[in-house]
């Protein structure tokens, strides 16, 4: 097992179990899944996970982006969002809150093998 | 509002593509694994039809041409083991297409760019797919393709009857376009789909 652990912040539940399923199958360890963006903001200051997957329409008050500026700002953790749909603006937004990437809706293994590693590979280079 | 709708619509198709993924996990026959995988190949095809949509600005037209670059380049991505061998060459014409038009085609061109992907080369060799689009403005049809230098179709093989789920869809597909397909195996395999643009599409 590596030690790189990940934190999923999804807010529907069965995307999260599937991409959960899928970094394990990459070796990689899930320190915690949820659906909003101050429980994420939580378990990012509980676990300090080397990377967050990051889900931008999350369930509760926060954004997955307003979520991960805190993370980014606190903890300066790496963030690699989940997007379904991109535009100009919310890239901009996403790259202010400490964006290392983003895994396109619909993902498949290898979309997310390949994006953690770059995203990885792109915080430890910083 | 409707930029909404086809955001919605393209999380809920990540849903059934997750869905898919976690019956599939459960399996251990690598053969209908596959199939569960060409599932979700399908799905995201539909998928990407929303997000090349959300981000036009009227909302009802996409560019087939950038569509395709983008399913062609995750379907090669998916499939890296074999895409490593498999040159993809482009030569699409950009072709504005409506949403009823642009699902079936993006179906069809999932199913004939994978087919070549994953069996023109069945031992690993090198090979080239090239996928064409073209527009006539005269009857105002449009024609996509995809050509391989692989083995070709069998000899004596009439693919309407196979037995293929893919080429079946094609076919299908190509009717609900009241399209037509004619086929090549000089060398390789081509599969030609023309099919009339209406309205908006040109």
């Amino acid at each position: 097992m590596s030690n790189i652990s990940i934190l999923i912040v999804e807010d529907q539940a069965i995307i999260a179990h599937d991409l959960a399923s899928k970094v394990r199958r990459l070796g990689y360890d899930v320190v915690g899944i949820t659906a909003t963006g101050e429980e994420a903001i939580k378990l990012a200051r509980q676990h300090r996970p080397s990377l967050v997957l990051m889900d931008i329409q999350l369930d509760g008050e926060m954004d997955g982006i307003a979520a991960a500026q805190q993370i980014h700002r606190e903890c300066n953790l790496p963030i690699l969002f989940l997007t379904a749909n991109s535009d100009p603006n919310t890239d901009e937004r996403m790259l202010l809150a400490g964006s290392v990437g983003r895994i396109m809706k619909p993902f498949d293994k290898c979309d997310i093998s390949i994006q953690i590693e770059k995203a990885l590979t792109k915080d430890t280079t910083k | 509002m409707l930029k909404e709708i086809h955001h919605r619509v393209k999380n809920n198709l990540q849903v059934i593509s997750s869905l898919v993924s976690m019956q599939a996990d459960n399996l251990t026959d690598e053969k209908t694994r596959e199939e569960f995988d060409d599932v979700c190949d399908r799905v995201r095809s539909m998928a990407l039809i929303h997000e090349k949509l959300y981000q036009t600005d009227d909302l009802a037209r996409l560019n087939f041409a950038d569509y395709s670059t983008s399913l062609l380049h995750a379907l090669w991505s998916s499939h890296d083991i074999l895409a490593d061998k498999v040159r993809l060459n482009l030569a699409l014409a950009p072709v504005m297409l409506t949403i009823e038009t642009a699902v079936p085609c993006g179906l069809i061109l999932n199913e004939l760019a994978g087919n070549a992907l994953k069996h023109a080369f069945p031992n690993g060799g090198d090979g080239e797919v090239t996928v064409g689009l073209e527009h006539d403005a005269a009857p105002n049809t449009a024609c996509l393709w995809v050509r391989d230098n692989g083995v070709g179709l069998l000899p004596g093989m009439d693919w309407r009857q196979s037995s293929s789920l893919g080429l079946r869809l094609v076919q299908i597909l190509a009717g609900q376009l009241h399209g037509s397909v004619e086929t090549g195996t000089s060398p390789g395999a081509e599969f030609r789909v023309t099919f009339p643009l209406k309205g908006l599409q040109s």
